[in-house]
């Protein structure tokens, strides 16, 4: 039964080249962010939730990271280890997400 | 675990060789075939060498290593090389060391580089013609959480 | 667009209508590796038979024990069940596996569990011929801590009846070893409790190298909050402890016996040993794997994740551990429904606690690079050295949201 259309297709459009197709479960480095970022209700924690906020949100955030702005404590070193493609990818992913209850 | 602190020196009359460089990565076959133009194809038998390596190594620039040969080094009965080969850097045979009765010992401390996990062997030419061999896998990681990464 | 219903945990995972992945997997060890293995794929693929084999009822939490030690935190609060494991579909064998015969799981009881992939995490095992005088015995005397649990509650009790005055004396190993600046917090946390509570007292640190994970940062900040109360002595000045006797509580170096009135040896390691009884350790004790999806380079079928695998710059901890377990399930579930699996990014992030407000972090990001897990060029590193105390409170309290975090996706 399809459970309706898959972000990673559109994503695999997005990112240049095989090497970079997107997973079905997450782009590149999509799934170690859960472990800082919380994405089940309920925790209490002062690192920012990611799930459904909006791509282009996080994308600049991510940006910002890279140039050092934003004052982050880590990021700045996360977040340069990401490629153009890959932030935009990782930014739509997380867009579709939604917190586990 | 890395071994103890060794000091590194080559004893007596050892000469060490350094091999000309190749592009081309070594093979366990190319390693073979270096091995056979040292013996010739003689019969190379097991036992007798000792090749001391770390297991796991996080710095394949300097791996140290030593090979230790069971031999009195005496005039009528004693080690007369020492060969080092791999399976993996640009060239099988990486050292040569010659040694006679007046090494002492037939005891070889350095280190070589290595850029991969792979298989060391070590071959030693006795007195009497004859070719013992010791080996040891050697597996070549990264060193984790360095901080000198900017 | 229609989104997949989120999951249990971690994942909202849409799905495409494709090749299903079928079969049985099996998981050795129920730590963050394990579990979070174990849950993320039955998260992606509800159809799959998922095993999880746990002998321990209550799984203690090493990230944060430190601060057990250092009297600033509750044990109970390092502790975990796999309830909420179960609860995601996975059966929970709480046996402990002995072997591997075929592809299958020998448990203890006599049980025999098939698998079509087999994940093993069995964390690490204390290498108990790796330090003369370390013996199983001598760890109740002298406690490593380094799996957490009795030991961490021993040291804890340890310390507390110390008197003031007394010397604290602690030992950390050559790499590779679990938790690279886990010593270095910890020899932290131990000073705050002794400047607090016992300041006649001093700590020595005799180390079996000369460089540690952090190390400006942690001396830096030493010399800031622990002046005069803690010592680091490096391998090149005779740091390397070469025999313990527990009897007389001293610890030997080449040079020097010190003697301890609380001892904590982190001895040498080696990964969990059921990795040996399968076959996927090496001679290091240590099991090598591939980078994209960490299957054994020894064993087919058999994947290793967590402290016991060989996964180059990417360093044993618990956020390498869970990131490492998602990957693989996601590697699982490609190659069980006939795909290759696609080359994976990691992060790392470990926080260190020098005092309860004065956090510290090293990060990495990673990728397979010439057969192994390697930084990518730019990324990572380690927190500013000139920081103000506001920016080390921030990770600190970062640090305690990401324990709640990790271990809420990881158990939850």
């Amino acid at each position: 039964m399809r459970r309706g259309r898959w972000i990673g297709l559109l994503l695999m459009g997005l990112s240049g080249g095989a090497a970079h197709a997107a997973s079905p479960d997450g782009p590149f480095g999509a799934m170690s962010c859960s472990g800082c970022h919380a994405t089940a209700r309920g925790v209490d924690t002062a690192i920012p939730r990611l799930n459904g906020r909006p791509a282009a949100e996080i994308a600049a955030a991510m940006r910002d990271f890279q140039k050092g702005e934003r004052a982050p404590t880590v990021m700045g070193r996360i977040a340069k280890g990401y490629t153009d493609p890959e932030i935009d990818a990782l930014a739509a992913w997380f867009a579709a997400q939604r917190d586990a209850p | 675990m890395s071994p103890s602190t060794r000091r590194a020196f080559v004893i007596g009359s050892a000469i060490a060789a350094v091999m000309p460089l190749s592009s081309a990565r070594a093979t366990p076959e190319q390693m073979r075939k270096a091995i056979e133009a040292v013996t010739r194809g003689a019969k190379i038998n097991t036992g007798k060498v000792t090749l001391d390596i770390p297991p796991l190594v996080e710095n394949g620039h300097t791996v140290p290593l030593s090979v230790t040969v069971d031999s009195p080094m005496t005039d009528a009965d004693h080690v007369r090389a020492i060969h080092i080969f791999n399976e993996n850097n640009p060239q099988p045979h990486v050292l040569h060391a010659n040694l006679g009765p007046r090494s002492g010992r037939a005891l070889l401390s350095t280190r070589i580089k290595l850029n991969a996990s792979q298989r060391i062997v070590a071959i030693a030419e006795l007195s009497d013609g004859g070719f013992w061999s010791g080996a040891a896998e050697v597996v070549v990681t990264l060193a984790a959480c360095v901080e000198e990464i900017v | 667009m229609q989104v997949g219903a989120a999951m249990v945990g971690a994942l909202a995972a849409p799905r495409i209508a494709s090749a299903q992945a079928v079969g049985r997997v099996v998981i050795v060890g129920g730590g963050f590796a394990g579990a979070t293995c174990a849950r993320t794929l039955k998260a992606l693929e509800p159809k799959l038979a998922v095993s999880l084999i746990e002998p321990d009822p209550v799984f203690t939490a090493c990230p944060f024990s430190n601060a057990v030690l250092g009297g600033l935190r509750e044990i109970a609060q390092q502790q975990f069940t796999q309830d909420g494991v179960e609860r995601a579909g996975v059966t929970v064998a709480r046996r402990r596996a002995v072997g591997v015969d075929g592809k299958t799981v020998v448990l203890d009881s006599g049980a025999r569990f098939q698998f079509d992939r087999l994940v093993l995490a069995p964390g690490i095992d204390i290498n108990w011929s790796g330090l003369p005088g370390y013996t199983e015995a001598a760890a109740e005397k002298m406690p490593h801590a380094w799996k957490a649990g009795g030991q961490t509650v021993l040291l804890r009790r340890q310390l507390e009846a110390m008197d003031d005055g007394g010397l604290v004396v602690m030992s950390a190993p050559a790499n590779p070893f679990r938790c690279p600046p886990g010593p270095y917090e910890r020899v932290s946390l131990i000073a705050h409790y002794l400047k607090t509570k016992k300041p006649k007292s001093k700590l020595v640190l005799l180390d079996a190298k000369d460089a540690f994970s952090k190390q400006r940062l942690f001396q830096d900040a030493w010399a800031k909050l622990y002046p005069g109360l803690l010592e680091w002595v490096p391998l090149s000045k005779g740091g390397k402890v070469v025999s313990v006797d527990p009897a007389d509580m001293t610890l030997a170096t080449d040079f020097a016996k010190h003697k301890a009135a609380v001892a904590n040896v982190i001895p040498p390691q080696r990964a969990g040993r059921i990795a040996e009884a399968a076959g996927v350790a090496d001679r290091s004790g240590w099991c090598p794997v591939e980078p994209v999806s960490f299957e054994s380079r020894l064993r087919p079928d058999i994947h290793v994740i967590g402290d016991a695998a060989i996964m180059g710059a990417m360093p044993k901890s618990a956020f390498s551990a869970n990131a490492q377990a998602k990957v693989c399930a996601v590697a699982i579930v490609a190659r069980l429904a006939g795909r290759e699996p696609v080359e994976p990014r990691l992060i790392n992030t470990c926080y260190s606690l020098v005092a309860p407000d004065y956090g510290i972090t090293i990060a990495g990001v990673y990728k397979p690079t010439n057969g192994q897990l390697a930084d990518i060029p730019g990324a990572g590193g380690v927190s500013p050295l000139d920081a103000p105390q506001e920016f080390r409170a921030r990770e600190a309290l970062y640090a305690e949201g990401w324990f709640r975090t990790i271990t809420a996706e990881t158990f939850g």
